[in-house]
Order: structure tokens, then C-alpha cells, then sequence
């Protein structure tokens, strides 16, 4: 068998490509589902505080909300089933995928981790996180349109989200 | 026995350097040896950590069939190293085998244009713990990914299956295959993996 590409076409490629993994496979997705390649300092959920859990069906609501989109639309954009987005907005105790996290976290602009942790997709022990979590939770009231203090503790809460990133 | 397809440049993220990397095909014993003894440890370790914190309990480890000392990397190997519709490939870079690759020639297609035609079909890429981003800090080597995929494109084109190929990809995966290597995406089969496919002119764009 002969090889398409140079050792310069590589080089090339390898300047531009985005530094991203590249695991395929069913097998490698076993690993994945226990947790094995989850951030050191996250791991897979047994248990979580059913009010952090809580916090990121509202932080999703609120922030489809912010954008006026539609449960449908959301689903559309981070590529998910509508029906699971309905679940993790109405019902505190779902646990979303981890793949529905990572597709969420890329239509909200936040960081994975963040989103792992406030999913319950990953237990944290984190006392800091937990308490903004429940405040911006608390704070939620379920209005068609954001109210002024709801949207700033929207902004308030996915600032602390970021910030966790860093 | 391994046959050499070439010789390519990987980039290390650690010095900023260009190493030298083999790609060959077919995964030897040496590469099954270094899977045993070189990426093996850290994924115990890791699942170690993970019991210890209550995060996987035995149970979820024997239904994912972890308990298994050798992983399931070991079977395949075995099981597959003289199946005809099988292919594999490894890439070594510093005399330690830094990614490998399974994939299978009797698959066929799922996208419209090319409905059942003849694929290359990825049944597995894996980096070594130590290239990847959720277990370490800084992953060493860039592009193994890269040169495995056009390994596979390069076998559909030998096989005259014209560069098409598909793949099931983790979900951190996805938008490499989708956005930067251009494969169209067909969505979440039974696997509940995503499934993606590249077409032939999708692999000449990959390729050029």
C-alpha cells in the first residue's frame, strides 16, 4: 500500500490543525463512559447535590431563554435530542451524557469542564462552585423573558463558569 | 510482520521540536508489548483513582469488562492479526509506539451519494495516554490523528474503494472530524457514538 501524503503535507497540516483529540471507535467510547478520560480534577458522579444539578437545567433554560430560541432550536444548534433538553430543564434529578454536556458547552460558549461538573456528568467536590451554583439556581424564576435581575445573574454565573476555566 | 509506509514529522508540544515518527503497517508485537507496558499502567492507574473515589465500582467495571488485566486491545489484536477483512496500523515516535489503528474493509457505506458502496471502516483510533488531553496537562505528540486517517484514506484507495471511509467518533472528537477534516455527519447511530463518513471527493480535499 502506498501512502497519499508527504512528510510535508503533515508538517503543513500539523501548523494549522487545532489542538483537539481524535479518538473513534466503540471500544475507546467504553473508556469514555466510566470516566477514563475525564480532566484529573473531575470524575464520574455517583451522587451530586441535587441543587447544583439543579442550577444547570436552569443555567440551559435561562440561557435559551436569553436567546429566545426555542427548546427545538437549542436542540438543533447543539445538535441533541429536543427531548432530552426538555428533561434537563424540567427535571432536577436527570444527569445529562457527557456528549450532551460537550455539545451544550459549545453552543453556550463555556468551558466543558465547568459544564461537567454543574451537569452531574462529573462530581465535584468544590464548596465554592456548589454555593454559586445553588445562589444563581435560587435565583431563577421561570418568566417568558428574562428579568433584569435574572439576566444579571445569568451573566454573573456563566462569568464564574469561565473563570473556573482559567 | 510490519511493513514501513514511511517516515513523517510529528510536532512536540512539550519543546516545540519535530520528532521523527514511523508508520507501519500492521501492529507487531512490539506494539502490543508497548500497549502492555507503556499505556496499560496509566489507564490502571486511572481507573484506580476512579474506584478509589467511588466513581466506578466493581460493577461497572466488570459490565465494561475492565477487569480484564489485558484490556480488550490484547483480544483484538489476537483475534484479528490474520482476519482477511481486517487491516491495522501504528505509529512509533521515540522507539514507543504513540497511536494505533484497527480498521475493517467489509463495511459499506451509509451517506446518500455513495449508499453501499465498499468503505474502509475505522473500528478504532487510539492515542497513547500521554498524547491525550483529558489525562495529562500538556499531550506531547500533534498529528498522530492526522497521519492515521490518511493511512485509512490511502488503504480505501488501494482497495479501490476510492478514499471513502467512516468512523464512529467520541464526542470531544466530533468537530475535528466534521469541522477540520471535512466528513459528513450522519448522527448518533445504535452505537450512540456519532457516525461519520467521508466521501471521495471529501478524502482528495483531505488528502491534498
Amino acid at each position: 500500500m502506498e501512502m497519499l501524503v508527504s512528510q510535508d503535507w503533515l508538517r503543513r497540516k500539523v501548523e494549522t490543525d487545532p489542538d483537539t483529540d481524535s479518538d473513534a471507535g466503540p471500544f475507546i467510547m467504553v473508556l469514555e463512559s466510566i470516566g477514563m478520560f475525564l480532566p484529573p480534577d473531575v470524575t464520574p458522579a455517583e451522587t451530586q447535590a441535587p441543587r447544583v444539578v439543579e442550577a444547570f437545567g436552569v443555567l440551559v433554560r435561562q440561557f435559551r431563554r436569553q436567546k429566545q430560541w426555542t427548546v427545538e432550536e437549542l436542540a438543533r444548534r447543539a445538535r441533541v435530542d429536543a427531548e432530552d433538553l426538555r428533561q434537563i430543564e424540567r427535571v432536577p434529578q436527570v444527569r445529562p451524557r457527557p456528549r450532551i454536556v460537550h455539545q451544550l458547552a459549545d453552543v453556550m460558549g463555556l468551558p466543558e469542564r465547568a459544564l461537567l461538573k454543574l451537569s452531574g456528568a462529573a462530581v465535584t467536590r468544590d464548596q465554592h462552585f456548589e454555593e454559586e451554583s445553588m445562589l444563581f439556581a435560587a435565583k431563577s424564576d421561570d418568566m417568558s423573558k428574562l428579568s433584569r435581575d435574572e439576566q444579571l445573574a445569568l451573566n454573573e454565573f456563566v462569568k464564574f463558569l469561565t473563570d473556573q476555566a482559567k | 510482520m510490519s511493513d514501513r509506509l514511511g517516515t513523517y514529522l510529528l510536532k512536540d508540544r512539550r519543546t516545540g521540536k519535530e520528532v521523527e515518527a514511523t508508520l507501519w503497517q500492521s501492529i507487531d508485537d512490539r506494539h502490543v508489548e508497548d500497549f502492555a507496558q507503556k499505556w496499560k499502567p496509566i489507564f490502571e492507574t486511572r481507573k484506580t483513582e476512579l474506584l478509589k473515589r467511588g466513581a466506578l465500582t466493581a460493577e461497572i467495571a466488570g459490565e465494561h469488562n475492565l477487569q480484564d488485566s489485558h484490556w480488550e486491545w490484547m483480544r483484538k489484536v489476537e483475534q484479528r492479526r490474520d482476519g482477511l477483512a481486517w487491516a491495522s496500523f501504528a505509529v512509533e515516535a521515540e522507539d514507543v509506539t504513540q497511536g494505533l489503528m484497527f480498521v475493517r474493509m467489509d463495511a459499506f457505506a451509509r451517506e446518500p451519494s455513495q449508499r453501499n458502496k465498499p468503505i474502509v471502516d475505522i473500528d478504532l483510533v487510539a492515542t497513547a495516554p500521554w498524547n491525550r488531553f483529558r489525562l495529562v496537562a500538556e499531550p506531547q505528540f500533534k498529528g498522530i490523528g492526522r497521519l492515521l486517517l490518511a493511512a485509512a484514506i490511502s488503504l480505501s484507495v488501494h482497495e479501490e474503494f476510492n478514499g471513502r471511509i467512516g468512523l464512529h467518533a467520541l464526542p470531544q472528537a466530533e468537530s475535528w472530524y466534521r469541522d477540520v477534516c471535512g466528513m459528513t455527519d450522519l448522527g448518533i447511530d445504535g452505537t450512540g457514538m456519532r457516525y461519520f463518513e467521508m466521501t471521495e471527493a471529501q478524502a482528495k480535499a483531505f488528502v491534498s
